[in-house]
């Protein structure tokens, strides 16, 4: 089980001998089992955030803490799933998610692997396509395969970066649902952290968003929506509309200032 | 059907046959061999003709290689422009094969010996120290520099060297094919790896893969549609680079026989080995062709 403590968390990038803050002073703390939804403008930080809490880079200030561990490159207990370009084309859909798991179960016998990369395969709906290379199958279905690979490997903490930003809407909204049944109940509940900059799939999916404007987290939201929210009903509830106004002015708020301080430099 | 008979590459077959029993006024060999090789053509386009073709027309092809050889003869034969021991008739030319045979066996095993030594070991090293100098990012900002200054180098430049340095002519073949193959690898290998997308990157890395399994089965086959193209490429200069040993230092093999008969003046020796390379370079083409479908059935399943 897994709780994330975020600590005064300080990046920087570099681009063309330039550097760029990316994050300033960022504090955060995710529960065991919470699904986390980070939403703001491009550039805001947010992709960097999830980096940082795989380990693919590590913070300039402040400690990444999970489970009271600091965390110190990629762990077994996560995985992340990317827009694009996750899995081994090389490989077909079966053999993407047995890849995963042999690094995680080095010494399990292949049979037994095989059996767990099927069963995963079946519950993200993609029965009859385990010996399919990923050009072979729609960018949705790639997904789920994305999907199977990272959940097949039993991770506490899931993350994910912009995971149905290129699939179609209808897509899209299987792909929560099947994330929702597969992640937020039934018998194994994970953290997740998740991230997109579509509001009305972190109002749908999530337990907790955070908004954030760049460099920093502006407001952190409990949407208390509950587990067994259904789509029709949830989407025209008073509350739901209420939220997503507010995030949507959020955004908004970031342009007008935005216009406003272009305007101070003329 | 009747197009598939009558047509422009079927009436200059005819005609390219016809041809080839036309005497001239000096020694003209038995035809038959180079009317074997028409024939094969010929055999060739009709298979292609009762074929689906999926909208290609293979007529225009075969039309230029019919009318390629009638030209040939015909100036060898009729116009003359240039004496015929300089540009001996096709009928002479592949007269050569029937004769030449055992001398031209010995030459391509050979050539080929040396060939696949070379071009295996320079690829092979290219490919892993490519591999490794590119992952490792200090590795590759310290080293790609110098390689690239070293890669340029043409290895025709230092074969005169290396045959007169080298214990034995085969060894110096094998010396000059593996650097002028395994630094152009190892320089374009290096790109390769750095030119991987870094999102695949950090996939793999966040299913905690141990450095052997990120360079050989992450970049190495992320990699591995580059380096089958490039292989066709290397084939094509590790031939170049022989031929130019073999006409420095050595009594046998594909460039040696060219060489060898131009400087006997026999051009129709000169032609035959000359047609001889380009069916050996075209043959290893195909078998690559063959190669990469078999073991690339991932990027066109």
């Amino acid at each position: 089980m897994a709780a994330i403590d975020i600590q005064n968390v300080s990046f920087e990038y570099e681009y063309e001998e330039k550097r760029y803050l990316a994050l300033d002073n960022v504090n955060l703390k995710i529960s065991d089992g919470e699904f986390v939804c980070i939403i703001g403008q491009s550039g805001c930080g947010k992709s960097t955030l999830v980096t940082l809490l795989e380990g693919l880079q590590f913070p300039l200030e402040g400690h990444i803490l999970i489970d009271d561990k600091e965390v110190d490159g990629p762990g077994k207990d996560r995985c992340i799933v990317f827009q694009h370009y996750s899995l081994f084309a090389w490989l077909t859909a079966k053999r993407n998610v047995i890849f995963g798991l042999k690094q995680k179960y080095p010494k399990a016998p292949k049979k037994e692997l095989e059996h767990i990369a099927l069963e995963y395969l079946k519950k993200v709906g993609l029965e009859g396509y385990e010996n399919k290379y990923p050009r072979q199958l729609s960018g949705g279905q790639q997904q789920r395969v994305a999907i199977a690979r990272s959940l097949a490997m039993d991770p506490d903490i899931l993350l994910m970066d912009e995971p149905f930003g290129a699939v179609d809407t209808k897509t899209r909204a299987e792909l929560q649902d099947l994330l929702r049944d597969l992640c937020s109940h039934g018998e194994r509940r994970r953290t997740v952290v998740f991230i997109t900059h579509d509001v009305d799939e972190a109002l749908y999916l999530a337990d907790r968003i955070i908004f954030m404007q760049p460099r920093r987290i502006r407001k952190d939201i409990q949407t208390g929506f509950g587990e067994d929210r259904q789509r029709d009903e949830l989407t025209k509830s008073t509350p739901y509309i209420k939220l997503r106004s507010e995030l949507i002015s959020l955004f908004y708020e970031k342009v007008s200032n935005e216009i406003a301080e272009e305007g101070a430099y003329i | 059907m009747i197009k598939k008979i009558i047509n422009l590459p079927n009436l200059l077959y005819v005609a390219a046959v016809a041809l080839s029993f036309l005497k001239p006024d000096y020694e003209l060999k038995s035809p038959l061999a180079y009317i074997v090789v028409l024939t094969l053509f010929e055999i060739a386009h009709l298979a292609a003709l009762f074929k689906d073709n999926k909208g290609k027309n293979p007529n225009d092809m075969y039309s230029f290689i019919f009318g390629i050889a009638i030209l040939w003869d015909l100036e060898a034969k009729v116009f003359k422009n240039l004496h015929y021991t300089v540009f001996p008739p096709p009928e002479n030319v592949f007269y050569i094969f029937t004769t030449d045979y055992d001398r031209m066996a010995l030459g391509f095993v050979h050539s080929m010996g040396l060939i696949l030594a070379g071009v295996g070991t320079g690829m092979v090293l290219g490919v892993f120290l490519g591999l490794l100098i590119g992952y490792y990012k200090r590795a590759r900002q310290s080293l790609t520099p110098i390689i690239n200054v070293i890669a340029a180098i043409p290895a025709l430049v230092y074969a005169p060297y290396v045959v007169a340095v080298a214990p034995s002519f085969q060894s110096a073949s094998i010396i000059t094919i593996f650097l002028g193959i395994f630094f152009p690898t190892l320089m374009s290998m290096i790109g390769n790896v750095a030119a991987v997308d870094k999102k695949l990157v950090d996939s793999a890395r966040s299913l905690n893969l141990n450095n052997f399994d990120m360079i050989f089965k992450v970049l190495l086959p992320d990699c591995a549609i580059p380096i089958i193209t490039s292989l066709r490429i290397r084939i094509s200069a590790a031939f170049m680079i022989l031929t130019m040993a073999e006409t420095i230092g050595s009594t046998v093999g594909l460039g040696y026989y060219v060489r060898k008969w131009s400087s006997f003046a026999d051009y129709e020796r000169v032609f035959a080995g000359i047609i001889l390379i380009a069916v050996v370079v075209t043959a290893i083409n195909e078998l690559i062709k063959l190669f990469e479908g078999h073991t690339m059935k991932w990027t066109t399943a």
